[in-house]
């Protein structure tokens, strides 16, 4: 095949996958949609991304960008006999400005190793998605990552000044740059969430921020999963807005002793885990307002991480939490609901009911404090269809809907979800998503079936099908 | 769609299922992070396990290239919050893939891998005969694979033999008894390394007890994908150790002890020596482990040196052994132990990995290389004789000749001071 | 409307033919679709406090008056979260929120006069930049009528959230050149417990500016920081020509925390009233000749270019002296060459001409207007203003 043979020429033979057996392995990410691509390129520099671009283009071959693959929501599955073009080689650090607080990067470069570099700094990248030990940069800019800690400091979108990127033509592009506010329409958070549609990062220039003087980490303890969320509401209402809130509740955290020895309070319904940030003086007032309101809503105890050991520990074992419930049931369905925050009390209740009614194990492990759920069903895919666990997650999604909620808060849309997005919007509104896609990709070359419904280029992906049909049967 | 002739291979559906692609494994891995390719990581390899046990694809040479690439240090393990077996996996994998004429050159390549063992073994003839690997290269017909084998290992040989095996005088009134695996190729590749564990622990009071018969942990046959010779190897080190009775089972290669150490697994279904297989593999200590675990005076002796401590993969990944032998290190006085970058990146010794696998070795060996100079250490220290060579050879290429030392070494010449 | 009240809504010299007055939503979308119809263009008006940015309209024969698109539609204070229409003055939303001791952290010039659409629209910025960064960073929703008379939402109301393509912050800083915005949704902030402001002057350039340098080096959570030089230093009441502003904001122990810091660091202690934000982001509104130059790494501070209000830490400096095209033209060059950029914020109609208003783009010229094709087909939205 003439384009294989081009691609070898660009990146080298062994940077080019073509045999069956290879394409197996990039046909997932951590989600629950497969699709093979029909090759696989790994290019090292932009130059050669452009090249391959310009190459899958003249063999009219549409291109999925894939990071590390860490996505649930199959937004870097292929699909519609697309090739996938790797960034994983292109893992430099190319600049750490220390003055202008900014650092410029490949996209490959992993979330946490960039934290490592940074930390001798006294700096840090914001967003920390629990993924951020394999997750590269280049798709926490596609998925707009999140995180724990956005709750403080705000998705990837807030922390991106600029980006190079590589137009679906070949041309190679910087939009916005080092310094912030450069004239000109400002693509930024277009490009940031578009999940590969709209071309392929290739440098990125972050915002950084300065190491907080303190950090206070403390769980909540509380008797069921209603009260902790009473709490979370009635913390955020309080006008607080700690750097991180998340609640776990006892599944869970079963789940998380037996991984990790997280010696989390399993007499506990559920926990809040909360962690402020600043300067002491604000934290310490901060934790006695948070604590107080923990108590009032029924929080029986309160254990604060006491040193940096067991702030670690704590993180790593909610960071690692979602994988690690494959030690319950070996198949989990993770969903990515957000609602406004006073609903959560009533969201949730109404959540765990829909699990009771079709018996599924429930894990709540989520960023409560930005009303971002992740309730997790667990099952075994062997004995059990999977067909009625995705009726059962379309379920919850209604009931986020319903609420005033929407579909992710920060895992995307992929092929997961495109079909709903009905749900939310209006045939004009996703026309309007579809103008600005269009401007960028007017021949549709990126990453295609993603994102907006109405797409044929997934609609063999078995899964994609049955959640077309409860998207579409469940909203009249 | 099933592919004919892939039915035959088939991995235990829950440790399979266990894996949920999370990907958390990539950075651990060295290859992955090597190349950059994810038919070249943990998630990958098992995918395609998977592929194969549901007979999506047949056991292609592409397939076993990769699953081959897998250097086995069970870093990914390490890491993986869903628990995969993956250790458990690959060898599983290649007992069933590697045919049985490969299996022996895998062996056999293992053996030569340390030549010295050739060299030593020719000279020191009961030992010779003693670890099996005259049986072994006559067996096999050693001679045909030797040439390209040893052109390559050549790189590897060490400029001086070591001398072999001394015991020490036992300790008037010891503290505890136990039994020293001297193991198939370090009893005549590193038995000053043995020397050196057995007189810092006969110093700490700790009698080391003679244990004829136990032959070799079976790691290597393992790693080669002959399984059932493991298995064989396994019941005659128990039933020797068992005679022993011991307090402890002390070993001082990483990837025996590693191997020991889940002996319980590999003869679970055998209803005659599953308790057995648990009973010993529960006493099995590694050197530093066990060391740590003595109440032993500080400081550790003195040695002025500025070291850089090297992580063995089946060490730190497979035992989860990091802390103790660097808490040993930092206990000698006027020691000052400096980390390298990944000091847990595999060095790409891994076994058999390089001679079959050369290339994807070179690099993670000049990974590792660059990493230790970047220290301005005097010396580095690890824990397993493979390691040992592979990071000598590939200082040597440098044109370094920073000495590479076994914890043991570094305690009993700073006791010895 | 006669002549006279519709001069009051030209732009660079040109008056529209026509004013129209919306009130609803369903104003909005009749007049651009009218607009369509008739090929004629629109330029959409706010408060008016930032309509002088932008080149020329190409075109322009209806002013498309936002402002009575007024009022709060939802305020949810447990959620932190606030819709209101897109007229709304910064002000009224202020005295809305204050009640429930919220914010829409943003501060721009004119707040009585400046509305939450044209906020947004124009990427307003002002002192609280420092602390919240971008106005788009505070929108997770919008209503908003396309060049072609589609009513349209994007975004919605929850804070995180990444339910397709986020095109409430692409719209931010379009200049109304996409899009009428007619409501938004907004991310709130509580109202610190305490705020204070400090002050130092100094009679050099060079050493006002390392003091500021300085205090960006402390890494302390400051809320503001600012340089102001020459007439703006003069307005906030300074007795030198250059002034140091730094507010500090937080709970009481915080806040007594960082003055002492402060104090045992650097001459900041003189404190003042926190009016003194406000007169420095009306500064650039006001002047006749505003330029916005930003300036990484080292920030516009090494040029002396006379009146200034320069926000450190922000690589951002607004020139308000009155300078000529041939040294903006210098300055620009000088800020492009450090991957910054200078903007011809406020000038003369002939001036602005001579330099044009934005330099060179940070986006390719094709796919802006690719996007502008799409979102505006028949170029009736301030046709020509923004590359």
């Amino acid at each position: 095949m003439d384009l294989l043979v081009r691609l070898a020429s660009i990146c080298g033979r062994e940077n080019v996958l073509s045999d069956p057996e290879d394409l197996l392995v990039f046909e997932y990410d951590a989600g629950f949609d497969r699709s093979a691509p029909s090759a696989v390129v790994v290019p090292a520099t932009a130059d050669e991304v452009s090249a391959v671009v310009r190459a899958a283009r003249d063999a009219g071959v549409p291109i999925v960008p894939r990071g590390a693959g860490t996505g649930l929501a199959g937004g870097t599955v292929a699909c519609g006999g697309a090739i996938v073009v790797s960034t994983s080689r292109l893992r430099n650090i190319l600049e750490i400005d220390t003055v202008g607080r900014s650092a410029l990067v490949e996209p490959g470069v992993v979330n946490a190793d960039l934290g490592a570099a940074l930390r001798p700094h006294g700096l840090f990248f914001a967003p920390d998605p629990s993924s951020q030990r394999a997750s590269t940069i280049g798709g926490n800019i596609g998925n707009n990552a999140g995180g724990p800690h956005a709750l403080r400091y705000g998705s990837v979108v807030d922390h991106v000044l600029g980006v190079e990127m590589v137009l679906p033509d070949g041309t190679i592009a910087a939009f916005g740059g080092r310094a912030p506010d450069l004239p000109g329409y400002d693509l930024v958070p277009l490009i940031v969430g578009s999940e590969g549609t709209l071309g392929i990062v290739t440098k990125a220039w972050l915002r950084l921020l300065p190491l907080p003087e303190h950090v206070h980490t403390f769980l909540a303890l509380f008797p069921d999963v209603g009260t902790g969320a009473r709490a979370a509401s009635a913390i955020i209402g309080g006008g607080i807005v700690p750097a991180a809130m998340e609640m776990l509740d006892r599944t869970t955290m079963r789940a998380l002793n037996a991984a990790f020895d997280a010696h989390l309070p399993e007499e506990a319904g559920s926990l809040l885990l909360v962690e402020v940030e600043g300067l002491v003086e604000e934290c310490r007032d901060q934790v006695t307002r948070i604590e107080t309101l923990c108590r009032a809503e029924g929080a029986f105890g309160i254990r604060t991480a006491t040193t940096a050991e067991e702030r670690d520990a704590l993180w790593k074992a909610r960071k690692l939490g979602y994988p690690a419930l494959a030690r319950i049931k070996p198949n989990n369905y993770l969903n990515d609901a957000v609602v406004p925050r006073t609903k959560l009390p009533e969201v949730l209740g109404r959540v765990n009911g829909i699990a009771d009614r079709y018996g599924y194990t429930i894990a709540n492990m989520f960023h409560i404090g930005d009303g971002n759920l992740h309730p997790v069903l667990l099952f075994d895919a062997r004995t059990e269809p999977i067909e009625r666990v995705l009726r059962a997650a379309a379920e919850i999604l209604r009931v986020a809907v319903d609420a005033g909620g929407m579909l992710s808060g920060e895992h995307g849309i992929g092929v997961e979800k495109e079909d709903f997005m009905t749900w939310v919007f209006a045939p004009e509104d996703l026309d309007a998503m579809r103008r600005a896609r269009g401007a960028l990709d007017p021949d549709g070359v990126m990453n295609p079936g993603k994102v907006l419904p109405g797409q044929k280029a997934c609609g063999d992906i078995p899964t994609s099908r049955i959640k077309r049909g409860l998207a579409e049967g469940m909203w009249v | 769609m099933t592919v004919p002739g892939a039915s035959r291979f088939e991995l235990p559906s829950d440790a399979l299922q266990q894996c949920i692609r999370c990907g958390m494994c990539l950075e651990a891995c060295p290859t992955y992070t090597l190349t950059g390719l994810e038919t070249e990581s943990p998630r990958g390899r098992i995918h395609l396990m998977d592929a194969m046990t549901h007979g999506r694809i047949g056991a292609t040479a592409r397939v076993s290239l990769h699953l081959d690439r897998c250097l086995g240090c069970r870093a990914c393990e390490a890491v993986c919050p869903s628990g995969v077996p993956y250790g458990e996996l690959i060898e599983l994998t290649r007992a069933q893939l590697v045919r049985p004429s490969r299996r022996r050159d895998l062996l056999l390549g293992a053996i030569v891998a340390r030549p010295r063992v050739l060299d030593v073994a020719a000279r020191v003839g009961s030992l010779y005969e003693r670890s099996g690997v005259r049986a072994l290269l006559h067996a096999t017909g050693a001679i045909r694979l030797l040439p390209p084998g040893l052109r390559r290992l050549e790189s590897l040989y060490p400029p001086l033999a070591r001398p072999r095996y001394r015991a020490p005088t036992p300790p008037s009134a010891p503290v505890a008894r136990v039994a020293l695996l001297l193991g198939c190729v370090m009893r005549v590749a590193y038995g000053d390394v043995h020397t050196s564990a057995a007189h810092v622990l006969a110093r700490l009071g700790v009698e080391v007890v003679d244990v004829p018969d136990q032959g070799c942990c079976g790691a290597l046959h393992a790693h080669a994908g002959d399984r059932e010779a493991a298995r064989g190897l396994a019941r005659k080190a128990i039933a020797a150790f068992e005679r022993a009775g011991v307090d402890a089972l002390v070993v001082d290669a990483a990837g025996c002890g590693a191997y020991m150490k889940g002996y319980g697994r590999l003869l679970a279904d055998d209803p005659a020596w599953a308790e057995r297989a648990r009973a010993l593999a529960a006493r099995v200590r590694d050197v530093t482990e066990y060391i740590a675990s003595l109440e032993v005076p500080a400081p550790l002796g003195r040695l002025e040196a500025r070291v850089t401590y090297q992580d063995p993969c089946h060490l730190a990944h497979a035992q989860g052994i990091r802390r103790q032998p660097r808490e040993l290190l930092r206990r000698i006085d006027g020691l000052e132990l400096v980390e390298m970058p990944d000091a847990d990146m595999c060095c790409g010794s891994a076994g058999t990995y390089n001679v079959v696998q050369p290339e994807y070795a070179d690099r993670l060996q000049r990974a590792k290389v660059d990493a230790i100079l970047s220290t301005g250490a005097s010396a580095v220290v690890s824990a397993n004789p493979g390691c040992m060579l592979q990071v000598a050879a590939g200082l040597r290429a440098r044109g370094s000749d920073l000495p590479v030392l076994h914890v043991v070494e570094v305690l009993d010449r700073a006791m010895r001071s | 409307m006669g002549l006279n009240e519709l001069g009051a809504f030209a732009v660079d010299g040109r008056v529209p033919a026509e004013h129209v007055d919306a009130r609803r939503e369903e104003d909005v979308v009749e007049a651009i679709r009218d607009a369509n119809a008739r090929r004629v263009a629109l330029v959409l008006w706010g408060g008016g406090t930032r309509i002088g940015i932008g080149d020329a309209p190409a075109r322009y024969d209806v002013a498309l008056d936002l402002r009575g698109l007024r009022g709060v539609v939802d305020h949810q204070p447990g959620d932190l979260t606030v819709t209101v229409r897109a007229g709304t003055t910064l002000a009224e939303l202020s005295a809305a929120l204050a009640a429930h001791r919220q914010w829409w952290p943003v501060e721009a010039a004119h707040p009585e006069r400046a509305t939450v659409g044209g906020t947004i629209a124009s990427a307003a910025d002002g002192p609280s930049r420092y602390r919240y960064l971008h106005v788009r960073d505070h929108v997770i929703g919008v209503h908003a009528v396309l060049g072609d008379g589609t009513l349209t939402r994007a975004g919605g109301r929850v804070v995180k959230n990444v339910t397709g393509y986020d095109l409430s912050r692409l719209y931010s800083g379009t200049f109304g050149t996409l899009c009428a915005i007619v409501e938004a949704t907004l991310k709130l902030t509580p109202l610190p417990e305490r705020s204070e402001t400090l002050i130092a002057e100094s009679g050099d350039r060079a050493s006002a500016v390392r003091l500021a340098r300085d205090l960006v080096r402390l890494r302390l959570p400051l809320d503001a920081l600012a340089v102001a030089s020459g007439s703006p230093a003069r307005a906030l009441g300074s007795s030198a020509a250059h002034a140091v502003l730094v507010r500090l904001a937080g709970n009481a122990a915080a806040v007594e925390r960082l003055r002492r810091e402060l104090a045992s660091r650097a001459p900041v202690t003189r404190e003042v009233d926190a009016t003194v934000w406000q007169v420095l982001a009306d500064a650039p509104a006001d002047a006749d000749v505003s330029l916005r130059a930003t300036w990484p790494p080292a920030l516009a501070m090494d040029v002396d270019a006379g009146d200034a209000v320069l926000y450190v830490g922000l690589e951002t400096a607004h020139l308000l002296a009155p300078l000529d095209a041939r040294r903006i033209a210098e300055l620009r060059a000088g800020a492009e060459r450090r991957e910054g950029a200078l903007v011809v914020e406020r000038a003369p109609s002939e001036l602005r001409r001579s330099v044009g208003t934005w330099g060179t783009p940070r986006v390719p010229a094709a796919v802006a207007q690719r996007l502008r094709d799409a979102f505006d087909p028949n170029g009736v939205l301030a046709p020509g203003r923004v590359p």
